[in-house]
């Protein structure tokens, strides 16, 4: 049985642990109402955007000539693999389950004999991609001097990405991020950038009225000025979500530690309390049998 | 909704800015401004930078938009901006960060784009002339 001093000295430092892990916990509470509004806030935006395109394609979709970043390069031989996590730890499975979920994707790709180009976003999924997939990164976005997340950052991202797809290095495009559900829920998710993925037409009735759309100045103009946008758009969404369920992550996670920080600190004490009461208890017995014997 | 209105709606990636029933906007579109009313025909466009006008029973209020895109059908109008704000809020400062990034971005641009980035410089500037007088 560990001494009466030693037994302090743990309950101590589990106390400062909690404390700080208390700590975190609010900021993140502070940091997730914020980040959720902005994730919500970004997200009309973003479902207009897709609604509109959604409305010019379906009327319009010409697969000779339309624009590569919405009917794809042809071929699907070289992935760029987009991979968005945080720049710090101590967040609970936030970060590993984009990982997993972005490692069994690259396998399934690696084994269907496709090529894959790995971009990071955020340091944390880079150091874990690293060991495995050293040699097909080839990019890394820092997030860690960003204290709010803009659009013009993720236009920088996407600029980025647009310029590689322009000089066909890559096919497709997919981005791996946490989709905010709640504070105790995120799901990693898979979405896929270039080409331009529409949603499966199962409305037909609103047909009619797209088709009578004027365009200015042209159709294809539009939709060149267009598709950047959207991309940037959808990153920039991705980055939020991502932003708010990191938040989330970690005031769940340090809600947890808080707890069993609780948890361990009653064990010590009464481990400590009986130590202490037995340490009394032989002194007793020390005197008596000590006063007896005289 | 009475007859002469319309809903009109202002998104910015940020937030969604105007979100509410007007009597009529006027756009600055790539191929000239113009004023819409209630029972537009459908159309889509592009928007240059410039400035948006929106009026309700008397009262105006003014925009500053950094381009985007306008879908107006028979129900609403739906004008998505990648840069919105109150003509108050604008500076010459931001024009000229924004003239900046797009000089960066005409630089390597492809040819198609270059046409449209090099006028929205055009506008770009012209706006921050108007600034300054």
């Amino acid at each position: 049985m560990p001494n009466l001093k030693d037994l302090k000295i743990r309950i101590e430092s589990v106390k400062s642990t909690r404390k700080i892990t208390k700590a975190m916990q609010m900021v993140a509470a502070a940091k997730l109402r914020k980040a959720q509004e902005a994730a919500e806030e970004a997200r009309p935006y973003a479902s207009r955007m897709a609604k509109v395109l959604d409305k010019l394609t379906s009327s319009n979709l010409d697969t000779t000539t339309g624009s590569p970043l919405l009917i794809g390069a042809g071929k699907s031989e070289k992935y760029l693999v987009i991979v968005a996590t945080s720049e710090r730890g101590l967040c609970g499975a936030f970060n590993s389950s984009i990982v997993r979920l972005a490692k069994s994707h690259i396998s399934n790709l690696l084994s269907d004999g496709k090529s894959i180009e790995i971009l990071t976003i955020g340091k944390k999924g880079r150091e874990q991609l690293k060991r495995e997939f050293g040699d097909s990164m080839i990019d890394h976005v820092d997030l860690s001097q960003i204290k709010k997340m803009t659009y013009e950052e993720a236009s920088i991202i996407s600029g980025k990405i647009l310029e590689k797809f322009s000089k066909r290095d890559f096919d497709v495009a997919i981005i791996f991020y946490n989709q905010f559900e709640s504070v105790i829920s995120q799901v990693p998710k898979c979405q896929q950038l270039i080409p331009f993925e529409r949603k499966a037409e199962t409305d037909t009735d609103s047909e009619v009225e797209e088709l009578s759309y004027f365009y200015e100045p042209d159709e294809q103009e539009i939709m060149e000025d267009l598709l950047p946008k959207a991309i940037t758009a959808k990153i920039f969404t991705a980055l939020l979500e991502n932003g708010a369920s990191e938040q989330g992550a970690r005031m769940s996670a340090m809600d947890n530690a808080t707890r069993n920080a609780g948890e361990m600190i009653d064990k010590l004490t009464i481990q400590f309390n009986r130590s202490r009461q037995a340490a009394i208890t032989n002194e007793l017995i020390e005197i008596i049998s000590g006063a007896e014997a005289l | 909704m009475s007859e002469d209105r319309f809903n009109f709606e202002l998104v910015t990636p940020e937030k969604v800015l105007v979100s509410r029933e007007v009597e009529s906007v006027c756009i600055p579109g790539v191929e000239g401004d113009m004023t819409i009313l209630a029972n537009h025909s459908a159309l889509a466009t592009a928007i240059r930078p410039g400035y948006l006008k929106v009026e309700e029973s008397g009262k105006s209020e003014t925009y500053f938009l950094a381009g985007g895109f306008v879908e107006i059908s028979q129900k609403e109008v739906i004008l998505l901006a990648e840069k919105a704000a109150l003509e108050s809020d604008v500076s010459v400062e931001i024009i000229t960060d924004l003239i900046q990034k797009t000089e960066q971005a005409l630089e390597h641009a492809s040819e198609l784009q270059k046409c449209v980035l090099a006028k929205k410089l055009n506008d770009l500037k012209s706006i921050k002339d108007q600034l300054q007088k």
